[in-house]
């Protein structure tokens, strides 16, 4: 199951800084949709405001064309059916069991399901044999594979990641990364990608979108992004040439 | 692939909470039941002195009135003032004190029924071996305490508004001293008969003790000596018994403490209180009068 | 957790410590009991040189520590097997200390842990006023809730239909008014720490309400055996408040701590010696469990 986002309008600030100043997007049930840009920029912001995890100073995000519900119990429904991985995750005190199969116990699975869909979930980033290990003895990579595991055993229809292969060496991160494609591909969960890693929006995105001082300079589908970009600010960043 | 082995969170935790809750009733509905609530204790409760309880009489006496009588007798031994207390309170159905000025105020407001003369032992000056302010030689209770104070001796007061307490001031007034001029070789221990022994032992100082307390503590107190005993009116120690009164407190077991307080009055009463020593001494003279 | 190469509890070494204590202070009985004494002060001393050594030179020498205090345990041993098997009474006296400490424990924890978990969770805007109210509470002594629970309970007192005054849940419910604030100040530290971002991960993976609290327990869980375990040696070592409200009747309400007062004041050291010696066993019994507990919930 998927899910469309149109973003109208967001500002957010923070005290007397001005991080997001009327952010536009539509993201298309799906895809998978990149937002890249410098750091600080307010990437991060953007993904935490579509998981109500801050509510925008003006403006509104809407989910499958209609806006967020504000009864608790449709909120929670509506909240269930997004997946977020952040930057550097945090895992609960526990086995690896216990923290991917958590987005599945809190939704009322148990049992057999709940064993089969959690051991799928840990094959599909490659570490099956962890299942039993501490949360808080893994790497950086095999604790990143398990955040992603967890975020995505629920099959969200949305799916929101923060820089999540950041600080990780190649293996860890092409193992990710087919993860998602394969996870968009049997799905078709939409997928949000903050990243400033441009190659890592090359090979992932179907669409990308550039944020630059709090608004959406371009935003368009991945060759024309990269080959033939509109705006000149969007050549330049594809260019490095932003100090970042 | 290695099955995982730990339980589901959620229904865990759960379970965690219903065994915890599940023995915290089962707790508490034991502790009801050992409390006899609903029930009503099933047994006579007595406030009597730790003095009394220091004299081991008890353990000795009151099985033999459940023998007699089926009717089966338990106590807190507290300081007298709280034994008292506890009869106004209505919290036990009736007082075994030694206190002659508090139980005439306790009986004239009304909160005993009757009171039963049953015992007395005696009240005795103890003190350092070496009997420095040479008490030995008095010709009488407050002869003695005359020669602590003119020999200031170390003098340890228990200064707890108990019988014994109030015996001893009595004591220093017929000798024509002020205990409130005193210096400080006059200490207040604020506490029971036991403890106050305990601590002129350590001190080597003087007190005024029962000589039920005095022979049960004996062999624990090496630096103490037993100086002056004689059987003078003054220094008798007097027990009653006093039944709470039930107009005023419903719920307590008046008629069975009637019972009790007349089979200590018996001549079979009587005669097992003369019959109880400790280290060979007979320590307790009986000599009831019957009120109930 | 080992480190720096020494040995965990439960290793060969420390049992080996346990039974040396244990046939050690199985035999001076034999010599004098006066002797025990002596010896058992000694042994507190070397105790503490060992835990100043300890927290001088680090965690090196803690094998060494571990086996001192299982060398003091199985010398204690011994003394309370024998007291037990030759004094009266005393079985029922330690019963009824375990069943007092042990219900006001778990109840208090019933009430506490809950409502530590609620108070640290919601941070209101009334949260210094809390704070300040609990850790008052902390210093509340036991004798005065003691005090306070007796006029509650007398006859003469609001309560006082219930009859609960010289009764095992009477001393109870003292207990209870001692250590419920112990444990609800130390669960809601502990709670109201639990990182920020453990609560938003649970959020952000659709925890409602209620699983968002279980969960920030789950994580605190070592913590909330820590305020258990502390609180239930607030129970065990109480005697003020069980001494007044339950009243040391002979065979209703006589406990262990109580039981030592008065053969204090009756110069019967031994016997409360004895006693003694049976309270540190079972509060050593205790520990032992509760630790094995908290090793699981350690991250």
């Amino acid at each position: 199951m998927t899910m469309s986002l149109e973003i109208e309008g967001v500002e957010k600030a923070f005290g007397p800084r001005a991080v997001l100043r009327g952010v536009e997007a539509r993201v298309r049930p799906g895809e998978i949709y990149a937002v890249v840009g410098p750091s600080g920029a307010g990437k991060t912001t953007l993904l935490r405001i579509v998981d109500f995890l801050l509510p925008p100073e003006a403006g509104r995000v809407r989910y499958d064309g209609r806006a967020p519900p504000s009864g608790p119990i449709d909120r929670l429904a509506l909240r269930r059916r997004i997946g977020m991985v952040a930057q550097n995750p945090l895992l609960f005190r526990g086995s690896v069991f216990y923290n991917v199969s958590y987005g599945l116990c809190v939704r009322g699975v148990e049992g057999s399901e709940l064993l089969v869909r959690t051991l799928k979930a840990l094959e599909g980033v490659g570490i099956p044999g962890l299942v039993n290990a501490r949360a808080s003895g893994l790497s950086a990579g095999e604790a990143q594979r398990v955040a992603f595991a967890r975020a995505i055993v629920t099959r969200p229809d949305l799916l929101l990641l923060d820089e999540f292969t950041a600080n990780l060496d190649p293996a860890n991160v092409n193992a990710l990364e087919a993860a998602v494609r394969e996870y968009n591909r049997a799905t078709g969960g939409t997928v949000i990608l903050v990243t400033h890693n441009m190659f890592q929006a090359k090979r992932l995105a179907h669409r990308v979108a550039l944020l630059l001082e709090g608004r959406i300079v371009e935003e368009g589908p991945v060759q024309e992004f990269f080959e033939n970009p509109k705006d000149p600010r969007t050549r330049a960043f594809v260019n490095g040439e932003f100090a970042f | 692939m290695a099955r995982p082995v730990r339980a589901m969170h959620f229904a865990a935790s759960r379970r965690y909470v219903a065994v915890l809750l599940a023995a915290v009733v089962v707790l508490v509905v034991v502790g009801a039941y050992l409390s006899g609530v609903g029930r009503g204790r099933g047994y006579l409760l007595m406030a009597t002195t730790t003095s009394t309880r220091d004299t081991g009489l008890l353990p000795y006496l009151l099985p033999k009135f459940t023998g007699d009588t089926g009717i089966e007798v338990r106590y807190v031994a507290v300081g007298t003032g709280q034994a008292l207390d506890a009869g106004r309170r209505g919290d036990v159905d009736f007082v075994m004190v030694h206190a002659p000025g508090l139980e005439d105020q306790f009986m004239a407001d009304g909160q005993g029924r009757c009171r039963n003369l049953i015992m007395y032992n005696r009240f005795v000056i103890v003190g350092p071996a070496g009997d420095p302010a040479g008490i030995t030689r008095s010709i009488s209770g407050a002869d003695g305490f005359l020669r602590i104070y003119q020999n200031a001796s170390l003098f340890e007061s228990r200064a707890d508004n108990s019988g014994t307490h109030n015996k001893e001031l009595g004591l220093w007034a017929a000798a024509g001293l002020d205990p409130a001029s005193f210096g400080p070789w006059y200490e207040k221990t604020n506490q029971g008969m036991g403890n106050t022994l305990t601590i002129a032992n350590e001190k080597a100082a003087y007190t005024l003790s029962d000589d039920g307390t005095w022979y049960a503590r004996e062999s624990t107190l090496p630096y103490l000596r037993l100086l002056f005993s004689r059987d003078e009116d003054v220094l008798r120690n007097q027990y009653s018994v006093i039944p709470v009164e039930p107009n005023l407190h419903p719920g307590v077991l008046f008629n069975e403490a009637v019972a009790f307080a007349q089979w200590l009055v018996s001549p079979r009463g009587q005669g097992l209180i003369g019959a109880f020593t400790v280290g060979g001494h007979m320590i307790f003279t009986p000599n009831g009068v019957q009120a109930c | 957790m080992p480190k720096d190469g020494q040995e965990p509890m439960g290793d060969p070494t420390a049992l080996l410590f346990l039974a040396l204590g244990v046939v050690v202070g199985g035999i001076l009985p034999v010599i004098g009991l006066v002797i025990d004494l002596v010896v058992i002060g000694i042994l507190a001393s070397a105790g503490i040189v060992f835990l100043l050594v300890w927290v001088v030179r680090g965690m090196r020498t803690r094998g060494l520590l571990v086996c001192a205090l299982a060398f003091s345990i199985g010398f204690v041993l011994p003394l309370a097997v024998w007291f037990v098997l030759t004094t009266r009474d005393i079985l029922q006296i330690t019963f009824l200390s375990l069943y007092v400490t042990g219900t006001s424990t778990l109840v208090s924890t019933a009430i506490a842990v809950p409502l530590g978990i609620a108070l640290g969770l919601h941070e209101v805007g009334g949260q210094r006023l809390v704070r300040n109210i609990l850790f008052t509470l902390y210093g509340l002594p036991p004798v005065l809730a003691g005090l306070l629970v007796f006029l509650l309970l007398s006859r003469g007192g609001p309560l006082g239909f219930l009859g609960l005054l010289f009764t095992p849940l009477g001393m109870v419910i003292a207990q209870v008014v001692v250590v419920t604030p112990i444990i609800l100040g130390i669960t809601t530290s502990v709670v109201s720490t639990v990182e920020r971002r453990v609560k938003e991960t649970a959020h952000v993976l659709g925890a409602d309400r209620r699983q968002l609290a279980a969960t920030v327990m789950h994580e605190a869980a070592a913590g909330v055996l820590t305020a258990v375990m502390v609180g239930f040696g607030r129970a065990i070592s109480e005697v003020g408040a069980v001494f007044i409200v339950g009243g040391h009747i002979q065979g209703q309400t006589q406990v262990l701590t109580t039981t030592i007062i008065t053969d204090v004041q009756q110069a019967a050291y031994a016997h409360a010696v004895g006693l003694g010696a049976i309270l540190l066993v079972l509060g050593g019994i205790v520990y032992a469990l509760l630790f094995r507990l908290q090793e699981r919930t350690l991250p």
